[in-house]
Formats: structure tokens, sequence, C-alpha cells
């Protein structure tokens, strides 16, 4: 793997929740290498988009922040304000999970990338024009030219996430942060934008950070996976290895409750009971109260990311195990 | 675009004619117009309408009651009553005016400086609530006694008294659009504070401001007559609505047209103008609608 774009260290970020402190991300790491396609995969409030708000540097002020960001060779964690704005949008961008209010109703899309293209850039306004129509060319919107002047509620939830990727792409960045990019929109729309997403990276040459919780999207694009439960990552694998022979019980269940269309109809399984409350986790794995395979010593101490070969690591003291014993 | 799939989309007031044409459809806000486009057209077309002067002192024409001559009667010095109620109106309706400016500039800075710099909310809040808790005519007269009776104390005083309100109506729209997610984007899009408060907030809290702006200037007109009344206004020769009616009021029995018809006057300019709100209301912000039978 080449030197990485993006390298998270040890990333652990807490909130202030009554008298203590919720960790949202425990001791989180992970990298991309530049043109990677990395998804990360996890329920809702398994810390995934909060890490994707740190990379950008837009968590809220009351977050506390350790570890290491670097993203090309420069850590991000306690840089000043100032200095990540002009990171955001000229070498990373971010598209957000909800394409139908994520753009402001009281301008232009044209408007809207124009003015995107010519934040970091001086160019005149024909030319930042010029660039816009090249741009809503580019992610596939018909027309581009007069789709420009088109007010956002003229347009439909997947235009308007074009528009989305559009403003992000404006400057052609190094790193693209998709937060559930395709959630709000119906399936055969989520599959052009993945391909749109997928031809991007070889085009801009973007490394893109995807954020979900559809198996089924990460199995269409993604290179590698980071799954998170409960603000840690338990596994992390090429995209190939996870689906062929996960090595987490909790990806295991994820991969269960997803169906597959290859196969005859079966109940597809769940993952019981919920996520614990993060002001008090059980002591030991965080998942061994809803883990099938759960013995005794799983609730004496977290274990941690062991390695597995093949880049492929996963946080259950039974995963090395499993591993020599050649069983899946 | 048909009028249907007009009244699906979101409301979106930088389309000029399709806003326009749903205004003039709103009954309250026609109503309004009409009223209050009526006062304005007589005040600028004041001196077609009448060619007396209203501080001509006529003493054999005192008290004359409404009649050919004098449409609207004279007052006690012999003074045309119709030209006085127009060129009064100049008065009213200027210092209702800049009483309006007035708030738009500060409503909106200290209530963008409220709404998105949350440190600076709690100290500008509590100051627009300790001068909110004064009743407003209340307020507006310790002002203006303290600074001395002048037109211009008059727009001051009343200004004081209504910015905070302004102000609060601006906060509260902001708290709410700086949550949504294009401002979210357009910060992961690396837009400055000025830039997001600019583009993407203000012109998003414009429609309440609006509504608001039309009910401070009835409020101010309102209050303003009420200052001249108390004799903390304009100076009584400049005839302003309140003064009439102050003047007008030791007269009330032998002569009542002296107060009824610039009472008149100010009912129908602040009827126009809250018509006006509630019809703006409406059409630019249909979630506050309420429900009409």
């Amino acid at each position: 793997m080449s030197a990485p774009l993006l390298d998270i260290r040890n990333l652990s970020i807490g909130f202030p929740a009554g008298k203590g402190e919720v960790l949202a991300v425990n001791d989180v790491n992970f990298s991309v290498a530049p043109r990677e396609l990395v998804g990360i995969v996890g329920e809702s409030g398994s810390g995934k988009s909060v890490t994707a708000l740190a990379i950008i540097g837009l968590l809220p002020p009351n977050a506390r922040v350790s570890g290491e960001i670097a993203f090309a060779g420069r850590n991000l964690v306690g840089l000043p304000q100032r200095q990540l704005r002009g990171l955001r949008g000229k070498e990373m961008g971010m598209i957000f999970q909800e394409p139908m209010t994520s753009l402001n109703p009281v301008f232009t899309v044209g408007d809207q990338i124009v003015e995107a293209v010519r934040a970091h850039e001086h160019m005149s306004l024909k030319a930042a024009r010029d660039r816009a129509t090249e741009l809503l060319d580019k992610v596939g919107i018909p027309s581009p030219r007069r789709r420009l002047d088109d007010y956002p509620h003229q347009m439909s939830g997947g235009m308007r996430q074009r528009v989305m990727i559009a403003i992000a792409l404006s400057s052609s960045p190094k790193l693209l942060i998709a937060d559930e990019p395709t959630t709000a929109l119906d399936v055969t729309i989520q599959a052009q934008l993945l391909d749109l997403l997928n031809g991007l990276r070889e085009d801009f040459g973007t490394a893109i950070v995807l954020i979900t919780h559809n198996m089924g999207v990460m199995a269409e694009i993604a290179d590698r996976v980071v799954v998170m439960y409960c603000s840690r990552v338990v596994e992390e694998a090429g995209i190939f290895d996870l689906f062929d022979r996960p090595q987490h019980p909790y990806t295991e269940g994820l991969l269960g409750s997803t169906p597959d269309m290859g196969e005859t109809a079966h109940r597809l399984t769940t993952i019981r009971g919920g996520m614990p409350n993060p002001a008090d986790l059980p002591p030991g794995c965080l998942f061994a109260p809803r883990c099938d395979k759960a013995i005794a010593q799983c609730t004496t101490a977290q274990p941690p990311l062991f390695e597995l070969g093949d880049g492929q690591k996963a946080a259950c003291i039974l995963a090395p195990k499993l591993q020599t014993e050649g069983a899946t | 675009m048909t009028s249907l799939s007009d009244a699906a989309a979101p409301p979106r007031f930088l389309r000029t004619r399709a806003l326009v044409r749903r205004m003039f459809a709103n009954r309250a806000f026609m109503l309004g117009f009409v009223l209050f486009g009526f006062i304005c057209l007589a005040t600028l077309l004041a001196p077609l309408i009448t060619r007396l002067d209203p501080n001509a002192l006529s003493i054999r024409d005192r008290f004359q009651p409404p009649s050919l001559q004098f449409p609207l009667g004279t007052d006690n010095l012999g003074r045309d009553m119709l030209s006085r109620v127009l060129y009064g109106a100049r008065l009213s309706l200027w210092i209702g005016l800049c009483v309006i400016v007035l708030n738009a500039v500060f409503g909106v800075l200290l209530g963008a400086l409220a709404g998105y710099y949350r440190r600076l909310d709690n100290i500008l809040m509590r100051i627009a609530d300790a001068l909110m808790a004064f009743p407003a005519v209340l307020l507006a007269i310790g002002i203006a006694a303290a600074l001395g009776p002048s037109a211009v104390t008059a727009i001051i005083a009343l200004a004081v008294v209504y910015i905070p309100r302004t102000a609060r109506v601006v906060r509260a729209s902001i708290l709410v659009v700086r949550e949504l997610d294009y401002v979210q984007a357009a910060r992961a899009a690396g837009a400055t504070d000025y830039r997001i408060l600019m583009r993407h907030i203000l012109p998003n809290c414009m429609a309440p401001l609006i509504v608001q702006l039309s009910f401070v200037f009835a409020y101010a007109i309102l209050s303003e007559a009420v200052l001249s009344f108390l004799g903390l206004g304009a100076p009584p020769t400049v005839p302003s609505w309140g003064i009439l009616i102050s003047e007008g009021r030791s007269y009330l029995r032998e002569a009542a047209w002296l107060t009824v018809v610039p009472g008149l006057a100010i009912a129908i300019t602040v009827l126009g103008l809250n018509l006006l709100g509630d019809g703006l209301r409406d059409v630019l912000d249909p979630r506050m609608k309420v429900e009409q039978g």
C-alpha cells in the first residue's frame, strides 16, 4: 500500500454527558490510500458519522478529541478552524444524507456551484459558470447549461445529490467523505449514484470514505471496509475477505441480516438486542451481551484488534483461533 | 408552471411573479394593500388634493363642520382639516418609515449576532428582555421625555422600543436555519462565517422579518400618535396625527370631526398595515398560517 492519504491513529472523541463524558469514538485506527474507497459500516450511534465529522473538522465545539488524524501528512487534530476551513472544500469535500435539504433553497443550483468554485480559486464569473456546467455534465445531469438556472426545488432528490457531488468535487479534492449519500434515494438512483462515485474516483483521483449501514452498497464499490460497533472498530478487511470470511460475529450478523439475491429465500437472521448505552457499557467485549458465540472470557477484557493477515483485523478473541482452525 | 404545482412547491420568495400572484390572491393582503395604498397615495398627492395651506389661519372660518369648501371641516383656528390630515400623514408615515429602517438594520444585526454567535446570545437577549419588560409606550415616553420632544427623539424612542422585538424574531429564525443541512454543507465546503450568515442564513430568514416589519410600522405610527398626543413628539407647528387629536380633544363636544378625522386616518393606516402583514405572513410563511374558515 502506498503512503496513506488519511491516517487515523488512536482517535477518541468524547462528549460531555451529565457529570462524566461519553466516548462516541473510542481508539479508532484506520487509513485510506489515495484513490481508495473505504467504507465504514455500523448501526446508528456506532460513531461512524462522528468520525466523518472529525475528519472534516465540523465537530460541535464541546467535543473533546484525542489521537491523530493525519491528512496528507498533516495532523488535523488541534488545527485552528481557520486552517481547517482552508482544507474544507479545497482538499476534502463532503456530501450528506439528505439531498432534499442540503441545497440552499433561495439560490439557483448554478449560483451555489459557482460559489463553491470561486471560494477556493480566483476566477471570473464566466469561467466559474463554464466550470459549473462542466461539473454538472460530469455528474451526469443532462443539458447542464440550462439546469444551472434551476432552483433546487425544481430538481429531484437524485439530481440534487448529483449537484451536491458536483459542489464537493468543484476543487478536485483529494478526499471525499460521503455520509450515507444514497440512503434517502430509491434503489435505482442509488445504483446510478454509486456508479458515478466510482467513476469519479478514476476521473478526479479522489479517495472516498463512504459511510453507510447498507452492506449491499459496500459490496458494490468499496475496496476495504471498516466495521464499527459502539464507538470502536471491530473489524477491518478487504471487501472480498469481509464477505467471504467475516471474523467478527458482529460482521457476520450484519451480513446475515442482508438479503441475498443469489440464494433461495430463507429467513434473515437478526442480531438480538440493541447497542448498549454508551454511558453504561458492559465489561469486556462490548458485543458480548448480544453475541451467540460469547464465552466466559469475553466479559473479562476488551479484545484488541487482532491482525489476521491480508490486512484483515478483528476485535474478537475467537478470531485468531478460528483462523488457525480454518473454520469460517 | 401551473398554479397547482405552485401550491405543492416549497415557499420560494425569489420567484417573484408567482409570489406576486399569490399575494394578490390573498384577501387580507389585498384589503391591506388597498387601505394602506390609499393612505400613501393621498399623502403623496396632498398638494394636488387640497390647495389650502395646513397652517393658514382664518379666524372667520373657525369650527366649520365639513362642507364643500372644507371637506373635513376646520379647527379652532380656522385651519382646513383635510390639508392638516394629509400633511400630518407625511410626518406620521415618515416617522414610521424611519423606525422600520432602523429596526431592519439593528434588528437584523443584533438578531444575527445573537443567533449565530451563541456566546453573545445570552448577553444580547437579556438586554432585550430588560427592554421588553417595560410596556412599549411607557418606555417610549420615558426615552422621549429624557431626550426632549422632537420628531427625531420620537424616532429614536420608538426604534429602541421595537428593535429588541425584531431582533428576537430574527434570532429565532436564525436558530432554526443555522441547523439546516445546507448550512452544514456550506460549512463542509469551507465557507467563512460571514459568507454562511450572509448567503445561506439571512436570505432564508427574510419572510418572518418582512412580516415583523410591517407590524412594527403599524405600531410605530400608533405609538407616535400617542407620543405626539402627550406632547413628546414633533412640535405642534408640524401637524402629525397625534397632535391633531390632541388639539381637537378640547373641542370634542362642539367639533367632533377634529378628533374623529385624524383618528380614522390612524385607524385605517394601522388596519391596512396589519392586514398587509397578515397576508404577507400567510403567503411568505405558510407553515405559520392561521386556519381560515
